[in-house]
């Protein structure tokens, strides 16, 4: 069993520089994604429901390279490791196809400011 | 392991021979293209004839899916290696719906993506120094050094 987990609004989900290869998606509420560049929290994305995010360091050795807050309260969809990944996709195999669309799109973003 | 499942789809699933080139360096075409047997290569094209390899794809796993995205031309050339089928996919619609149809191969599927995405990230960072990156609301915000000139190399808002 996934775990589903209620988290209240201003919460730190994560903060940039923890090491932590968790990904979450959402299923209810909203949560910002921010960095400290300068000096100041650059704001980065405001995510909804069925939007997903902390997937990079589940692929790579890195620390979190942004922090991540709820902005409502929010439930969200742990995933641990890329079993669980597997898992979930197995039991909502229409998820599976968004966010790889969404992987795919992100990686054309990334690729074209190389 | 994966289970012995049969790829469910109703794509074009093409045989093509060693040898063959499926897409050039260059070229305009946007199909993203995923391995069900054989390999593939894919390489640069140096100037003076040269060609460096750049990745070997095999069963399950999938390339081209840069240029599907964007509306850039291919980074590289691809040639089978060994006798390949593969399935061609042609839009961001046709990879959901596969993914979605075959939610057994999506875990590998986004494994792979995530790993480029994640060496992407990484080599964008060490290149710009500085370089946030987040989405589906996509903002990109970097900066470079060209010819002693800072210049922002991207910027982009949820669109």
């Amino acid at each position: 069993m996934l775990l589903v987990k209620k988290i209240k609004a201003d919460t730190v989900i994560f903060t940039e520089g923890d090491i932590d290869k968790t990904m979450f998606i959402i299923l209810d509420g909203s949560v910002k994604t921010y960095a400290i560049r300068n000096g100041k929290e650059v704001e980065l994305a405001v995510l909804h429901k069925h939007d997903f995010f902390g997937e990079i360091e589940m692929y790579c050795n890195k620390p979190r390279s942004m922090s991540a807050q709820a902005i409502t309260d929010v439930r969200v969809v742990v995933i641990k490791n890329r079993m669980q990944l597997d898992q979930f996709f197995g039991q909502n195999p229409a998820f599976s196809g968004k966010i790889l669309r969404l992987m795919g799109e992100r990686l054309a973003l990334v690729n074209a400011a190389l | 392991m994966l289970p012995a499942v049969k790829v469910k789809t109703t794509l074009p699933i093409i045989d093509v021979k060693s040898d063959v080139m499926i897409f050039k360096q260059g070229g305009e075409d946007k199909r993203m293209f995923l391995v069900l047997d054989g390999s593939v290569k894919l390489y640069n094209e140096r100037e003076d004839g040269t060609e460096v390899e750049v990745a070997i794809t095999h069963k399950y796993q999938f390339f081209g899916e840069i240029e599907m995205f964007s509306n850039k031309p291919r980074t590289t050339s691809a040639k089978v290696l060994n006798d390949a089928k593969l399935v061609i996919i042609r839009t961001p619609t046709e990879l959901e719906k596969f993914a979605s149809d075959n939610s057994w191969l999506s875990g590998k599927m986004m494994t792979t993506m995530g790993e480029r995405l994640a060496i992407a990230n990484n080599l964008l960072a060490n290149k710009l120094g500085s370089a946030t990156i987040q989405s589906p609301a996509f903002q990109v915000e970097t900066s470079k050094q060209i010819h002693g000139e800072e210049v922002t190399t991207a910027k982009v808002v949820r669109q």
